[in-house]
């Protein structure tokens, strides 16, 4: 970590469940979901990380709890060195702003683009009163839209064009962390590339750091930095994007990256494995259902996220050429990072 | 073969209306209609011949003339007179009990579905408790509690009406504050209020008003319906459904006295439903 | 190639009546699908992929006017009243949608929808259709069969539905499978499975296939041929190997660069500017405003599909020659939306008609 700076963002030990449908709302002891399971992440600033998985993995809850949109059962989370806690003063929101997935339901039909703009700018001071139309202007010039749109209503925009807005919206704030949300996937191709570059440009002449959340590996690769992969509520695999390209070390990456269909043809290595969730596993490894290279040890014993440094992790009893930690009885239950 | 050819101009004839319901006139004629009542309501001093209230034995039920466009009654008050002092008291009956049910209950359900919780769980028991009582039943014990004049008509109508704005608004802002602009408006710490009353809201509005319209087709039929069976608005007040439980005993002789007023009523009420069916129309076409 | 085509596409056109006259969503579409080949429909939302798929089917909305011609085995489609097109959907063509939740009855048994297809169109009776369902839920890669069968939708996972619906689409062992985009909603490793499974089980019972798709890389996958739409016309077709190694269209070469390569960390090159707007096409080559190989005769290129290889055609000014260097925008550019559409024009105007149901298809 790099030394006296501190972290844009740091998520320790963090838990969200969410009650399941049926019960009554005054039962307790109601079944519940775990989404997030004890999840540590840390965003350097000005880097973006990309949060990769399936659906149902937990990825989109880990950004709602940035946001303080979901209130974790536990765990602390940190921007900027303040501890964000569950009531956060105006302020504190301000600081991380969210772009959301669906173009459709992201902007208010009832209100025109300028006013959702001008509304965020007073009711936050962030600009003298008279200059709210200027700063308008400027921040839609930012995401390469005319003037004109201020006036426009969003029905009368492409999705390409909503999701400019949508960043622009988070813009205005003025936050210092991003959380987008799978920002291209409902878009055309041709339009995701220049999403993706607007993003790319404004994060590195903003200084914003991002996490982003994404299914698709191939966008997350020309996005970030670093990548984290999360399966069903934990982070199974972290590091360098580059490294996790190039040498996936837990099973679950590897599948992930055989999985994308490729332009050069080549065939898809996709197991039959059943779906996510579709299995239930009470003890060991979540993945050991659907995972090729399953052992004895990985339906008794949950492997760490552990690895040769403090930002190149894995959760997998096999991963950097290792045998099981396990068969090593000290090691058992250390969930610290990092192999010393 | 004759079943499929009569099912099929069935479903032509109900695609035709479905039609004529949705085209722009049917809003014209409907708010043409309901703002004849109420300028009607609002000059009637001026558009009345008589006052409607003057009795002239002499002349009791006397058909149709030129001295009383639609004759007399059987106290020899003014038809036409009355009919258009009705509109004074029908209209605003309902307009203001139907208006007072829209906004406890939309507020109510809007507060009750944004904030969750034991909010809307005590709100949600009171209208299953709601649903639960039969409306009239309860309108006549209330009438019959608070005493049977105008505003006890209003507070008993507010009392048993809101029930339905607060169900449909509830269910509606359910939908709403899931949608993506809610969520983004709350990270941008706008303040519950303006969330609600700016964001939500305004997205939830058409449904409201497409209730209200029908609701006020029910309120002035339920307000006549009262005043019928003598629990209403008492005579001699010239309401609708007074006039027809009057003028009923003369049906076989004097038919306009108890036909009029029940015209009256079923044009306003159909004013009412093509504003109502349109507008439901238009939100569901956006 | 000698061999007649299985369906044959010509010059189908689909229209509907604006305000100021009629808009072309499809533009003589002209293409031919081999018996038990597969190929892939490519194209942005308002390419006309879909309009095209659903007029094959005969599934058009009242107001949308179809001409050109499509033939299956040598039997035109077009214009034909509903009652024969109704008995060809589900026993000849079966289709594949997007959204199984939107497609299957959320109040029935699995069982029973899909034994209720085997019923009307096989005229099979009710065991045989119950072991004929079984047997397809098997072949489709859902062991417990079984229980499926008396499952509702909601209970299966998004996977398991699409497979229910690939055995649905091939009961009737259908000489074409179409499918609409039917694995845009699924996680990466779930679309493998199904784009393997609808591979070996449309060879199993010898469907061709019509897959509808806007990636590419999906159309590599499983498809033989290819046919690229832009704004309602064919750009270029061939077979996917060549279209994709060697694109002879300008919206071909720009699709393939906007791609996000998973192997190559280097940033997609972006298409500026937004698809355009049916109502009012650019003239000449409907890409040329946003194309980086443009040259000044575009806004007035004839639309023509040149032959320019064995299957292979493309409407580009740089057909036969080969594209030029492209002419790479710089800096801001990369990103700067394109003069949008102005306030005045709601965009996405065909595109109210929702997805593709299969209810539609036993109508």
């Amino acid at each position: 970590m790099s030394g006296n700076q501190v972290d844009a963002v740091t998520m320790r030990d963090v838990t969200v469940s969410f009650a399941l449908s049926g019960g009554s709302v005054l039962n307790r002891n109601r079944p519940r979901l775990t989404a997030v399971d004890h999840v540590d992440l840390t965003l350097h600033r000005g880097e973006a990380l990309g949060l990769v998985g399936e659906s149902g993995c937990g990825k989109t809850t880990l950004g709602r709890v940035l946001v303080g949109e979901t209130i974790p059962d536990s765990g602390e989370i940190r921007a900027d060195g303040v501890v964000l806690g569950r009531r956060r003063p105006r302020d504190e929101r301000r600081r991380v702003q969210m772009v959301f997935q669906d173009p459709m339901s992201s902007l208010n039909p009832r209100l025109r683009v300028g006013d959702v703009l001008a509304e965020l700018l007073r009711v936050h001071r962030m600009v003298p009163r008279e200059d709210i139309m200027r700063r308008s202007t400027e921040l839609l010039a930012s995401v390469g839209l005319p003037e004109r749109f201020r006036d426009v209503y969003p029905t009368m925009l492409s999705g390409g064009q909503r999701q400019r807005v949508s960043i622009a919206r988070a813009l205005a704030l003025e936050p210092t962390i991003l959380v987008a949300d799978e920002i291209t996937s409902a878009l055309d191709v041709s339009i995701q590339a220049q999403v993706l570059a607007l993003l790319l440009d404004l994060k590195a002449r903003l200084g914003l750091t991002v996490l982003f959340i994404s299914h698709n590996l191939a966008v997350v690769r020309q996005v970030c930095e670093r990548i984290a992969v999360m399966y069903l509520g934990r982070i199974v695999e972290e590091g360098p994007t580059e490294q996790v390209f190039a040498d996936p070390q837990h099973p679950y990456t590897r599948l992930l990256l055989s999985s994308i269909p490729r332009l050069s043809g080549a065939p898809l290595a996709a197991p039959d494995t059943p779906d996510a969730g579709a299995v239930q596993q009470t003890t060991g490894c979540r993945f050991a259902p659907r995972c090729p290279l399953v052992q004895p040890v990985c339906t008794e014993h949950e492997p760490a996220l552990i690895g040769p440094g403090p930002e190149r992790l894995s959760a997998c009893h096999f991963s950097f050429g290792q045998t099981p930690a396990l068969l090593a009885p000290a090691a058992a239950g250390n969930t610290q990072r990092g192999i010393t | 073969m004759s079943a499929a050819t009569t099912s099929l101009a069935l479903r032509r004839r109900a695609r035709i209306f479905a039609r004529a319901r949705r085209s722009p006139w049917a809003l014209r004629i409907g708010v043409t209609i309901v703002v004849v009542y109420a300028l009607v309501a609002a000059f009637a001093p001026l558009l009345a011949p008589y006052d409607p209230l003057a009795q002239d034995v002499i002349h009791s039920l006397a058909p149709p003339s030129g001295q009383h466009l639609l004759g007399t009654d059987d106290l020899g008050r003014d038809v036409l007179s009355r009919l258009l002092y009705g509109a004074r008291i029908d209209l605003p009956l309902a307009a203001i009990s139907t208006g007072l049910s829209l906004l406890a209950g939309t507020l109510l359900g809007l507060v009750a579905a944004y904030f969750r919780g034991w909010v809307d769980l005590v709100l949600s028991r009171l209208i299953d408790m709601m649903m639960a009582i039969p409306a009239y039943p309860l309108l006549v014990l209330l009438l019959f509690m608070l005493g049977q004049n105008m505003w006890s008509i209003i507070i008993a109508f507010a009392v048993t009406g809101w029930v339905s704005y607060a169900r449909l608004t509830r269910g509606q802002v359910l939908v709403v504050r899931e949608q993506e602009y809610v969520t983004a408006a709350k990270l941008g710490a706008l303040g519950s209020l303006r969330v609600m009353l700016k964001h939500i809201l305004p997205n939830v509005t058409n449904q409201v008003i497409v209730l209200w319209a029908s609701d006020m087709i029910m309120a002035i039929s339920s307000i006549a319906a009262l005043g019928y069976l003598g629990l209403g608005i008492q005579a001699p007040t010239p309401e609708w459904g007074v006039m027809i439980a009057d003028g009923q005993q003369f049906l076989l002789t004097n038919w306009m006295l108890a036909a009029a007023p029940g015209v009256l009523i079923i044009v306003l009420g159909v004013g009412l439903a093509l504003i109502s069916d349109s507008l439901a129309g238009r939100s569901g076409r956006q | 190639m000698t061999t007649d085509p299985l369906l044959a596409v010509d010059g189908l056109t689909v229209q509907y009546p604006g305000p100021d006259g009629d808009v072309t969503l499809v533009d003589h579409v002209t293409f031919d699908l081999a018996k038990g080949s597969a190929l892939g429909l490519v194209g942005e939302s308002g390419s006309g992929k879909t309009m095209t798929l659903r007029a094959i089917l005969g599934l058009l909305p009242p107001r949308m006017s179809v001409s050109g011609s499509v033939r299956l085995d040598g039997y035109e489609l077009v214009g034909r009243p509903e009652r024969a097109l109704g008995r060809l959907r589900g026993r000849r063509i079966a289709l594949v949608p997007q959204d199984p939740m939107a497609a299957l009855n959320p109040i029935r048994h699995i069982g029973s929808q899909l034994a209720e297809g085997c019923r009307l169109h096989l005229h099979l009776s009710k065991s045989d259709a119950k072991a004929r369902v079984l047997e397809y839920l098997h072949r489709v890669g859902l062991p417990e069969a079984e229980q499926v069968m008396h499952r509702y939708p909601h209970q299966l996972s998004g996977g398991m539905r699409q497979r229910v619906m690939i055995a649905m689409a091939l009961l009737a062992e259908p000489d074409i499978v179409l499918c609409d985009e039917p694995t845009t909603a699924l996680d990466v490793t779930i679309q493998a499975q199904i784009l393997r499974l609808l591979q070996s089980v449309c060879a199993d019972v010898g469907a061709a296939l019509i897959f509808v798709s806007h990636d590419l890389a999906v159309i590599r996958q499983i498809c033989q041929d290819v046919v690229v739409m832009y704004a309602g016309r064919i750009a270029e077709t061939g077979p996917v190997s060549s279209v994709f190694a060697d694109p002879r269209h300008g919206y071909t070469a720009s699709l393939l660069r906007s791609l996000p390569d998973v192997d190559v960390p280097e940033a997609p090159r972006a298409i500026p500017g937004e698809p355009p707007d049916p109502r009012h096409p650019p003239s000449g080559c409907r890409f040329h405003p946003r194309c980086a190989y443009r040259v000044d005769a575009c806004p007035d290129l004839k639309f023509e599909l040149a032959v320019i290889g064995p299957g292979r055609r493309s409407a580009c000014i740089h057909a036969v020659t080969g594209l030029p260097e492209p002419d790479e925008p710089t800096g801001a550019e990369a990103f700067a939306a394109e003069e949008p559409a102005g306030p005045d024009l709601p965009p996405d105007p065909p595109d109210v008609l929702g997805p593709l149901a299969p209810e539609a298809m036993h109508r």
